[in-house]
Parts: structure tokens; C-alpha cells; sequence
């Protein structure tokens, strides 16, 4: 029913009208609750339960906070925003590094990361998704979630930066940085397989 | 949970724990303080900035280079470190509350800081010229014993060492030649004006003179070239000068500002 509801609306127009009306807010769920659940478990290594959590604290954070969202942005940036500071919060709190366990994404983003990276193309696609977690894991958070963001998520240089709060300019260079540290990585892994 | 589970649960939980939206001015007031605090953060580094033009432009910096001795240790002397602390303090301030508005983080860093330093420093130039950077720094100086220690070897770089230089306060004009000065450590001294360059000066007591010359014989300072400061010169720092003349029981001449003022020219 609420799909109905907001069909005609865009999630910008729907985040005004959830200030007065929760109805709206239910259409936003709907439209965020699938997108947000991967991209918390591409982000972390918790189980299905406390992703579940953390996305219902997301959401309530994100209606406490409606009348905060600016207009000029995507809604889509803040509500990643919050999702992300989420998550970050989560672990602060259980003082642990967060690992993703969950890529669970198309074969060709498998392979659009791996072109990225430069890396084996020879190698199958299974076999090049599992090692790109491994890749992943391995380097630091803040290279792994612009890349989560960046190839997972599809999400441009611009709404990177939003969702991180960095200027466009410092996600251009952590983007580069992540892919180089993620290409040692690799080199790590495969020390004997030439690039 | 299925897809409406969980957005069963989330409209529940806010409808059970009766939440609402927060209002909009909680976010505007936020807004708000995070430029007026950074707005007053740019206001002191102005204000900072104007000192640090008052004390340069004070420091007589070019005559302290035609001195002999050591310039460069003069000039780290002078170097305003205080001010400059405290302006890159109100600029990194400034900076954080700028990057905590709105949008404010999709600036480069670089980029709000150079800014601020810019703004700083034309506000501050105006300042100046209002004169605030003197009325602060001398404010400073007779209120804060910390602030005057901090900033002494400014007046020491005027002592006379071997430097052959002399900065101190005019006691009593003698004769067309000569006056009685006392500097900073309140030791007296008659200054010879015999060999002065073409200079042209006003000597009364109670002004503030910085000379350069050499030292003649015990007590007397033969200055070649003689500069006089504004009268609302500080002499040095408050307390230093005064409980010295208290503690030799000297005092300004009582009848100095009817001393009859002579006219120098080289």
C-alpha cells in the first residue's frame, strides 16, 4: 500500500513529507531497506540478526533526524551516511575491526573491480571473487568502504564525499590510494603470479 | 525479517516510544553556533594579526639591523611567537567549525585555511589601523605579569650591550646635547647627542627613545642616531621599570613635563 503511496514521489520529496506524516517514512523503508542491508554487510562482519539492528537504529536515527536532511543532497547520500556512521559506531562499541563478509554482488562488478585493480583476468570468476575479499579484508577500512561504495554501491566521487563527509578532492585520493593498497594486497596473495 | 517486517517494526517502535521528528530550529541552532563560533575564532586571529603588525612595525627593525652584534638572534628576539600560537590556534578553530557546518566538509581543508589565514590577515590590517593592536598588546602587558615575561627580550633587544644601542625612557633634557635617560633596567644614563647624524627630534622627558651609538665613558652613551617614539610608547614591561625606580627610590622628576623641550639637528 505505501508503495502506492509514493510512487509519484521522489525520495527527496518523500523525506520532507516523513516530517509530518510517517506514512512517507514507510515508503523510504521500503525503497532503503534492501540497499542499506547489503551495504551494512558489505561493510561488516555481522551476523544477519544484528545487521537487522543496526538498520532499525539507521532508520530511527534517520526519522529523529529528518528535518536535518538537506534538500540540496541526494537522500540516498545522507541515509548511506548515517548507515555508514552506524555501523562505525557498532564497532566502536564492540572494539573490533570490521570485515566484510557478504559481496554479494554481479559477476561484472567482480570483474569492473578486478579491471580496476589490474588484476589476473585469467582467473575465474568464483575463484576472483573470493580472493577480492580476501583483497578487501585485507586493506584498511577507510580504502575498503570507498571502494565498497565506489564499485558496490555505484555511487559517484561526489556522492562519496557527501556520505563521507571528506571533500571531493580526498575522495578522489583515497580512491586511488585504496586501489593501490588493494593491488599490493593482491601481489601479497599471488607473490608468485606475475600481474 | 521479511522487507515489511522490518518496517512494521520500525514505525511501531516509533509509534510505541512516541517519537517525533526533532524540530527544525534544534538543527538551525546548531548551524548557527557553529558559524558564530567560528566567526569569533577569525574575530581573535584578526585581533591577533593586528598585534603582530603593531609589534613589527614597532620593533625598529631597521635600526636594529644597522646595529652591530647579532641581528639574527634580535630578530628571534622580536619574532611575536605568542601572537602567532595564538592566531594559528583561532585559525585551526575557525577551521573545525567550518568544517562542521553544513556543508562545509565538501571544502578542502587547505582551502578553508588559507581563507581564514586570508581573512584574518585583512581584517586584522584593518584593525591596525584602528589602532587595536597596540591597545591589546599594551592591555596585555600592564595586566598580565605572564604576558610581559613572555615578551621581554622584545625590550632587552634595547638594552646596552655590545650592540651599541640604547633604548630607554627621557628623564630630563640638560642642554641641547645632552639629556639624562633611564632604560630598562633602571640604571641611568647621559646621552651625548655631540656626534648625532642629521636627525631631527623632539626631546622631552618622559619619551621613549631607542638609540644607536657606543658606549663612552662610565654612564654615558654617544648616540650617533637617535629615534623618538610616540609618546603612548611602552617602555617595558609593566612592573619591571616601576618596582625598579621604587626600589632605588628614584622617581621621575616631579616638574618633568615643564622642562623646556630642545630641538636636535644634525
Amino acid at each position: 500500500m505505501d508503495e502506492e503511496l509514493g510512487r509519484d514521489y521522489s525520495d527527496e520529496q518523500l523525506a520532507e513529507m516523513a516530517a509530518h506524516d510517517q506514512r512517507y517514512f514507510g515508503c523510504l523503508i521500503e525503497r532503503y531497506e534492501q540497499r542499506l542491508m547489503r551495504f551494512i554487510c558489505r561493510l561488516s562482519d555481522v551476523s544477519h540478526e544484528e545487521s537487522e539492528d543496526i538498520l532499525q537504529e539507521v532508520f530511527l536515527k534517520a526519522y529523529l533526524n529528518i528535518r536535518d536532511f538537506d534538500t540540496s543532497l541526494q537522500f540516498s547520500s545522507w541515509i548511506y551516511r548515517i548507515t555508514r556512521n552506524e555501523v562505525i559506531s557498532q564497532f566502536r562499541k564492540r572494539k573490533a575491526r570490521p570485515h566484510g563478509h557478504a559481496i554479494d554482488v554481479g559477476d561484472e562488478v567482480i570483474q569492473a573491480l578486478a579491471d580496476t585493480l589490474d588484476v589476473s583476468r585469467e582467473t575465474e570468476n568464483k575463484l576472483l571473487r573470493g580472493e577480492l575479499i580476501k583483497v578487501l579484508d585485507s586493506i584498511d577500512k577507510k580504502y575498503r568502504e570507498v571502494l565498497v561504495l565506489q564499485f558496490f554501491e555505484e555511487r559517484t566521487y561526489d556522492e562519496i564525499a557527501d556520505i563521507l563527509r571528506k571533500p571531493p578532492g580526498t575522495v578522489a585520493s583515497l580512491v586511488s590510494r585504496a586501489k593501490k593498497q588493494a593491488r599490493a594486497a593482491w601481489e601479497e596473495i599471488h607473490h608468485d603470479t606475475p600481474l | 525479517m521479511t522487507k515489511d517486517q522490518l518496517k512494521s517494526s520500525v514505525l511501531k517502535r516509533i509509534k510505541t516510544d512516541q517519537l517525533s521528528p526533532k524540530p527544525h530550529w534544534q538543527f538551525t541552532l546548531r548551524e548557527g553556533l557553529m558559524w558564530t563560533l567560528g566567526t569569533v575564532a577569525v574575530f581573535i586571529g584578526s585581533v591577533a594579526v593586528a598585534v603582530i603588525i603593531y609589534l613589527v612595525s614597532s620593533s625598529d627593525l631597521d635600526l636594529l639591523l644597522q646595529a652591530s652584534g647579532n641581528p639574527i638572534a634580535d630578530l628571534f628576539k622580536l619574532f611575536p611567537y605568542f601572537w602567532l600560537i595564538l592566531l594559528a590556534l583561532f585559525v585551526l578553530l575557525a577551521r573545525y567549525q567550518v568544517m562542521h557546518t553544513k556543508r562545509g566538509y565538501r571544502y578542502s581543508v587547505w582551502l578553508v585555511a588559507i581563507s581564514l589565514v586570508t581573512a584574518s590577515i585583512i581584517i586584522g590590517a584593518f584593525f591596525s589601523f584602528t589602532g587595536i593592536g597596540q591597545q591589546i598588546d599594551q592591555a596585555f602587558e600592564q595586566r598580565l605579569p605572564m604576558y610581559s615575561d613572555l615578551l621581554a627580550p622584545r625590550h632587552d633587544v634595547w638594552c646596552p650591550s655590545e650592540g651599541g644601542r640604547l633604548g630607554g625612557m627621557v628623564l630630563e633634557v640638560v642642554d641641547s646635547e645632552h639629556f639624562r635617560l633611564i632604560d630598562i633596567n633602571g640604571n641611568e644614563w647621559i646621552v651625548d647627542l655631540t656626534e648625532i647624524q642629521a636627525t631631527t627630534a623632539d626631546i622631552t622627558p618622559r619619551e621613549v627613545v631607542r638609540m644607536l651609538g657606543e658606549l663612552g665613558a662610565e654612564g654615558v652613551f654617544e648616540a650617533s642616531l637617535i629615534r623618538v617614539k610616540p609618546l603612548d610608547t611602552p617602555f617595558g614591561p609593566k612592573g619591571r621599570f616601576e618596582e625598579r625606580m621604587e626600589v632605588g627610590g628614584r622617581a621621575l622628576p616631579p616638574g618633568a613635563r615643564n622642562i623646556f623641550r630642545v630641538r636636535i639637528t644634525g
